[in-house]
Formats: C-alpha cells, structure tokens, sequence
C-alpha cells in the first residue's frame, strides 16, 4: 500500500468518525471512563512504589560488634562483611558515633549522661545491593553476619520488611489485574464501536468486496477509526486525571502525576488496545460476510 | 434458492442472459461466479480461479476482473458521482490523481453521464444513478460485467436505456452476464440465454440480436413449457 492510499484510507476512517458523531461520541466515553480507571490504578501504584522506594533505600542491617574487638579481628569482620553476597558496603560506626547519632535522634541523652559511660556499642552498618533488599535475602544476610566471629548481634526490623514485601506484591497483582481487565474492557469497548460502525457502513463493505477489495484495505479505516477512538480516549482520562491532581495536591502531600514515560506507555498501551479490539471486530465481521 | 446439476460455459466476450421468476437461483448463479458462495459439489472455473482450490484472500483478486451492477445501485451517497466511480479504481490500488481523473471521467462519459459527475447519487433519477453502478463497474476494464437484476428499480424505458447500453459496452469487448427476472423490450445482443427455474438452468436459443426478443415474447410473462428449448450441457 501506497503512501497515498494510506492516507486515503486514513482520511476515510476519521471521515467515518464525523458521519456518525454520536456513535464515535459515546465509544470515545465510554472507552475513556476503562482507561481512566487504569489511569487512577497506575497512579496510585506510582505514588506508592515512589514511597515505598524510598523506604527500600533505608533498608540496612546492623551489626553489633562486641567492645574491646581487636583492632585486627575487626579489620576481618568488616571484610567477612564486605564479602556476603547482597552486600554493597559496611560502614564502621564507632562507639562514639553511635552515641551523637543517638543524641541526635532522641533528643535526650540525660540516661546516659547519668551511667557515666557510653553503654552504646560499635556496629557495622550494610548497606544493601538492589537485589538484596528482599525480607527472605535480609534475613540470609543477617544469618550470615551474625555467624561471623566478632558480630556480637544482628538488627534489621525483619517484620516490617516481610510486610512491606508483600503490600508491594499484592499492589502489583492488583496493578496487574487492573490493566488485564481494563485492557479487556477497552478492546471490547472498541471492537464493539467498531461493528457497530460496520454494520452503519454494510453497504460500503459489501461493494468493496464486490469490487475486489482485499480485507486490509476494507479493514484500514476501520483500524484507524479505532486507533482514533482509543487515542483521543487516553488524552480525555489523562487529561481528566491531571486535573483532579491538580485539584487534589494541595490537600494531599506527595501526590505526583504520572511521569513522561508513563504516558507515553499508557498512550501506547491505548493504542494496541484499540487496534486489538478492531482487529478482533474486523475479523469476524469479514469472515462472515466474504 | 439452491442450484443443482448446473454446467455451463460463458465465453469471454459473450452477452450471456438468465432469465428466471424471483427466487429461483439466478442471484446464486452470479454469487456463485464471484465466489460470495461456493458449491458444495463440483466446481467454478473463472479464468484460473478454481472454487474447489481457491484461498480466501486470492477472491478479491478473481473480482477484480469482473465489474458488478447492483439492483439498488448501491452507491455511496455521502460522495459524488466521480467520487463514486473512482472509489472502485482507488480500492485496485489506482492512486494516481492522473490516472484516476482520467479513467474515472472516461467511464462517466461512456455511460453518458460526464456531464453530471460533480452531482450527488440523490440528485440523480433512477435510471442515471443504475449509469453511474455500471460506469463504476466498467472503471476497472474487467473482462465480464455481471448485472444482477439491472433494471428490477428502473421504468420500463430505464430499463431498455440500461439493456441498450450493456450491448453497446458488449460490442466494445466486455463480455456481460446479466441475471433478469424480465427480459428487456429492447434487443440487445444475447449469445447464450439460460433459463433458471427451481434451482435448475436450461439453455434456450439465442441467436444473438433476436434473443430478447425471443425471450420478450416466449418468457414475459414466464413460460417454461415454451418451444424452442434445448436441454442444459450434461451435468458433471
């Protein structure tokens, strides 16, 4: 197909669109209101990943060592650390230091002030690889550190992780799910408009076809019609969701819109969605009326 | 309606007329042709197309060779008349404005309507908009222009203006096939003359110009019991 032809068949497809508004009218809404819940589903995902990213970058593990360690025998330890698989680097706190971060942190220090020494001991903090940040790899870590001559205890919130991991895990079969049967009801949404539209266009089929049209190029229009429809659906639900942000970020702290890639994966994902439900339509339609 | 026992040959350039009643097999027979529908026995030939062997997406290709006159003109009434006759250029794959100004306008001016080609099918009568199906079923120079019920909308005087203008494209080369239930007053020529009744085909006499007029006067109003018939080709 020549350039020229496809632009005609272009033209004839949006030119369908305009002979019967009303019906590209309410497939173009009632395809928009299926991407805006994926639109909702995918934002709220973001914004929780992006928080819950955050908390992934604190994920460490300490290591207690036990006071009056030999200098050298620590000097072993923090290599032994260095060592374990999952860990991108141990970071020796002192005594001392753990003592200000303490201060620090508390606010309130009177306790110690009044035992007369510093009850706080050195440690090794590990910071962990990406691939590492796991509840069931943490806990290998730990068990490993902890076996290391030198490592007095081992702390890594080891609960709050687990859990963590699993919201993540449910949110994701959620986001999934989300787009599995959002995508099933915008394919219908449009392989329906688009019978709809060929049986207002019979005619026109059933001279194409009496004329030797090949089912590509009856099936064009048609594919650009629904391509169309989906398209200009994304950019309504998008367009509606950014508003309602907008609105909503004043009240709610944090809240971000979806970011540039997002949208171009979303409005991506419209288009297939589209041209699959067109497909799936013009396939059955042909079939039966060759 | 269902045909049965059927065999014949239509020859390139050939002015071929079914005659029959309404419903018995004459709009199956030229379905048949054009593959909408195949047998479930035997086999069409058309050209190097085999029914018994052809694939889906090859039946457009056998079409294209074969220009097709509707009944209700189907025509799109949302474009002009040139519009029309070239969307049928345009689905072969004719994009060039050239080439489609030109053969587009060729066709409109031999069914002798140029004149009205910026005219909607609405504004036309009865008669010119059936002009307009047959030019747009002419754009393409297939080798046979098949006609299913050409005149069943048009007046009598239509309907001859449509008969006289086939045998003319005839005489240019095109060979016709035309399925009527009411044969034309007027003559045009006709080599082979079938008649179907009950999903069975009969071929009758017909000694090209004097054919219609045989028809006219044997089979308006249908007689099946007239003489002068031959029995159908043997049956495969």
């Amino acid at each position: 197909m020549t350039v020229r032809s496809f632009l005609y068949l272009a033209r004839e497809g949006l030119r369908s669109a305009t002979r019967h508004p009303t019906l590209a009218l309410a497939a173009v809404m009632s395809i928009a209101a299926s991407l805006l819940v994926l639109a909702i589903t995918l934002l709220f995902t973001t914004n929780l990943e992006r928080h819950a990213t955050a908390i992934e970058g604190r994920r460490v593990i300490d290591v207690y060592i036990a006071d009056g360690i030999k200098l050298g025998a620590r000097a072993q330890l923090e290599h032994a650390l260095n060592a374990i698989d999952g860990v991108a680097r141990a970071t020796y706190i002192s005594k001392e230091e753990a003592l200000a971060a303490y201060r620090r942190d508390a606010g309130r220090y009177d306790l110690i002030e009044a035992l007369g020494y510093n009850p706080l001991p050195a440690s090794y903090r590990l910071e962990l690889a990406e691939h590492a940040r796991s509840g069931a790899k943490m806990r290998a870590i730990a068990a490993a550190a902890e076996r290391l001559e030198g490592a007095d205890d081992v702390r890594y919130g080891g609960e709050w992780v687990e859990r963590l991991d699993a919201a993540l895990l449910t949110l994701r079969f959620v986001d999934l799910a989300a787009g599995v049967l959002v995508g099933l009801s915008v394919a219908f949404a449009v392989g329906s408009t688009i019978r709809l539209t060929m049986l207002a266009r019979r005619e026109m089929i059933d001279i194409m076809q009496a004329m030797g049209a090949t089912d590509g190029y009856i099936s064009a229009p048609f594919l650009v019609e629904g391509v169309a429809q989906s398209l200009l659906a994304a950019v309504a639900a998008l367009g509606l969701l950014r508003l309602v942000i907008g609105a909503l970020s004043s009240r709610i702290g944090g809240l971000e819109f979806l970011g540039g890639w997002q949208l171009v994966g979303f409005l991506a994902f419209a288009v297939v969605l589209g041209l699959a439900g067109a497909v799936w339509s013009l396939g059955a339609v042909l079939r039966r009326s060759a | 309606m269902a045909l049965d026992d059927v065999c014949l040959t239509i020859e390139r350039g050939q002015f071929v007329l079914f005659t029959g009643p309404s419903g018995a097999g004459k709009s199956s027979l030229l379905k048949a042709i054009t593959f909408e529908i195949l047998p479930d026995r035997g086999e069409i030939i058309v050209d190097t197309f085999h029914s018994s062997t052809v694939r889906r997406r090859q039946i457009p290709f056998l079409r294209r060779q074969l220009g097709i006159v509707f009944q209700d003109f189907k025509l799109l009434g949302d474009r002009s008349i040139f519009e029309n006759v070239a969307f049928a250029l345009r689905i072969v794959g004719v994009d060039d404005p050239r080439a489609l100004k030109e053969r587009t306008l060729r066709a409109l001016h031999r069914v002798g309507l140029y004149h009205r080609r910026n005219a909607r099918p609405h504004e036309l009568s009865g008669g010119e908009q059936q002009r307009v199906g047959v030019a747009r079923a002419l754009v393409n120079d297939p080798v046979f222009l098949l006609a299913d019920e050409p005149t069943g909308n048009l007046d009598p005087r239509a309907a001859d203006e449509i008969f006289t203008l086939l045998g003319e494209i005839n005489l240019g080369g095109t060979g016709i096939v035309v399925a009527t239930h009411r044969p034309s007053r007027t003559d045009p020529r006709c080599d082979c003359l079938f008649h179907i009744e009950h999903g069975l085909v009969r071929e009758l006499p017909a000694p090209g110009r004097r054919a219609s007029r045989w028809a006219r006067d044997h089979l308006h109003p249908l007689d099946s019991a007239s003489g002068g018939e031959r029995t159908p080709k043997a049956a495969p």
